[in-house]
Formats: C-alpha cells, structure tokens, sequence
C-alpha cells in the first residue's frame, strides 16, 4: 500500500532538499505544507502515514503541531528535521511524541538509517 | 514577529527564489549559532525564523528599532567580516535583559572574573563566529573576521546609526534572534551584507543549489 507522506517546512528549498534525499524506489505518495496550521489541517482532513517535521515555522511551529496532534489523538509517525541542533530540542520533541530527530539539511545517508529503525523502507 | 517588512518583493538586487535558500541557509548556521550559546549558558535558547530583506541606508534605524522594539536601550556589538564577501554583524542587546548577562554566565565558572564588556564582546563573537561559519561552511566560502568591538551602549535603538557615516546605500540584512526562556534574555544578530557582495552571494547560493539538481 502506498505510503502517505507529509513534508512540512516553511522553505520551499528545503522541503526539496527533503524530497530528494527520500529513497527513489519508496513507495509513497507526497504532499507539503508550508507551516505547521497547514500540516495540522492537511492531518485532520487525510490519512496520513510518516510527517517531516521542521520545528520553526511561522504561524504554528513544529512544537505546537507535534501537541496539536497529541489533543486530537492523531498519530502519524513524526520525523523531525530541525535546524534546532540543541540536545534539549531533541529531548523536548521526544517527548511530545516524535519518533526520530534529524538535523538539517537532510541528506539521504543520514535519512535511510531513520527509515529502516522505524520500520518504514526496506525489508 | 513583525519582521516582514514593506522591502520584501520589492528588491531587484536579489529574488524570492534566492531568498527562500538564504533563509535556509542562515537557518542552519543559525541553529549552530544556537546550540553553541545553549552549551554555554547551560539553557535552552529560542530561535527565532530568520529573516532576509534588502535595505536602504536610511532607513536602517526603523527597521532595526521595529523588531528589537521602539525605543528600547540597547547595547550593541559589531564584527566586521571580509574575503569573498564583506559586510558586518551587529549583534544588539536590549539594555534592561543584557543585565541578566553576567547572571546569565554566572553559572560557567570561567566567565566569573569577566567584566560586563568582555561578556558582551566574548557572547557576540560566538554567535557572529558560529552563525556565519555556518553558513560559509554550507556555501563552501571563506571568511575573515576583525575583532568585535563595542558599538553602542545605552544607546536608543533609533539612534543606533549614525547614518551619515555609513557607507553604504543599501545593503542585504539577514537577521536571527536568541532567546532565553524563562530569564530574559534576548540577543538579536544582524548581519549586513555589503550591495557589492551581493552578486556573489548570488553565485554562491547558485552553486550550492547546483548540489540538489
């Protein structure tokens, strides 16, 4: 079944960055958004499977998604992808339900690791 | 934050296109820029969304004084940075928060002796050093740096240029911002970047995106 998969970042280049460094032969189906209230609304209204997660974004950020999706009980798999390199980020994401932290910018290397941890490319 | 000023779209000297990866690439230093202050002051710090525009000399106090806050007294560190491009970093301290500096600091044994000055000059050197090592690390160029020095203190942020001594007609700003929860603390980092670097600014983002293609 394909894999539905949510890109949230204010930047369009580093959505992009994101989206190449995504395994080519993944079965997925991609959509984007570019600010966490777009993510949260896209969330409410779709099925979706894994969420790319920058932290900050203007009008919602990465933070008040991951608890907006907490309150209504919405459990996509949530990687985050910050630029927010600081120990306490990391911790701080992990707890409100994040499953992997990775730093920017993100390059495929670092990305298939997270993937193939959280069962979601590769057998 | 309302940062979003009346130049956006309105530059011929740069396009959103360039924009939106300059961002991106400010973002990143930015964050390491963060993480190293965070080491430092044993503390999480905020980090804001960074900002680019085009300025105009004559207007810079405004714009300056419209995100740090009207008539807010400052303190303000400046770096200047030369070699592939040219251009200066101020980093600008509200005066009532940047007295929690010392506190601050307190808690890192070493910084102890350190006068209030010496504080202001050693914290701003590591966010102009690690911010903008970020991003000539990311784009591949180098940079030198003068010493920082001491640029205003107490000073009303609209009267922080003296505008008659600048250089510059207009100049690329790119703008992040520190911030301590819970103590006060704020430090705002501009960096301006001389009209004549801009081309290659150009040609350096260029390049980078050349990577992703």
């Amino acid at each position: 079944m394909t894999t539905k998969v949510l890109v949230v970042d204010d930047s369009a280049m580093s959505r992009k960055v994101l989206i190449r460094a995504l395994p080519a032969d993944w079965d997925i189906e991609i959509q984007e958004a570019s600010d966490g209230a777009e993510a949260v609304e896209i969330v409410m209204q779709n099925a979706v499977d894994i969420m790319f997660l920058d932290l900050t974004m203007p009008v919602l950020d990465g933070y008040g998604v991951l608890e907006k999706l907490q309150q209504e009980n919405k459990t996509p798999l949530v990687i985050v992808v910050s630029a927010d390199i600081q120990t306490d980020a990391e911790t701080r994401v992990k707890n409100l339900g994040a499953a992997a932290f990775m730093k920017k910018p993100t390059q495929a290397d670092d990305l298939l690791p997270v993937l193939i941890a959280n069962k979601l490319y590769g057998n | 934050m309302a940062t979003n000023m009346a130049m956006k779209n309105s530059h011929p000297l740069i396009t959103d296109f360039h924009v939106d990866i300059l961002r991106e690439v400010v973002n990143i230093g930015m964050g390491q820029a963060g993480a190293l202050l965070a080491t430092l002051l044993h503390q999480f710090v905020k980090l804001s969304i960074p900002e680019v525009s085009i300025i105009e000399a004559k207007d810079i106090n405004f714009a300056i004084s419209r995100i740090v806050g009207d008539h807010q007294q400052v303190d303000a560190v400046r770096q200047a940075f030369f070699k592939q491009w040219h251009g200066e970093a101020i980093v600008i301290y509200p005066q009532n928060e940047t007295n929690n500096i010392a506190n601050l600091m307190g808690h890192s044994a070493d910084s102890q002796d350190l006068s209030h000055t010496e504080l202001l000059l050693d914290l701003s050197n590591i966010q102009v050093g690690a911010c903008l090592n970020g991003i000539a690390k990311q784009l591949n160029i180098v940079l030198n740096y003068a010493a920082p020095a001491i640029f205003a203190e107490q000073t009303y942020v609209e009267k922080l240029f003296n505008i008659d001594d600048l250089s510059w007609r207009q100049c690329l700003m790119m703008e992040v911002n520190f911030a301590v929860e819970d103590d006060g603390f704020k430090s705002h980092l501009f960096i301006f970047l001389t009209e004549d670097s801009v081309p290659s600014l150009i040609k350096n983002l260029e390049r980078f995106m050349d990577q992703y293609q």
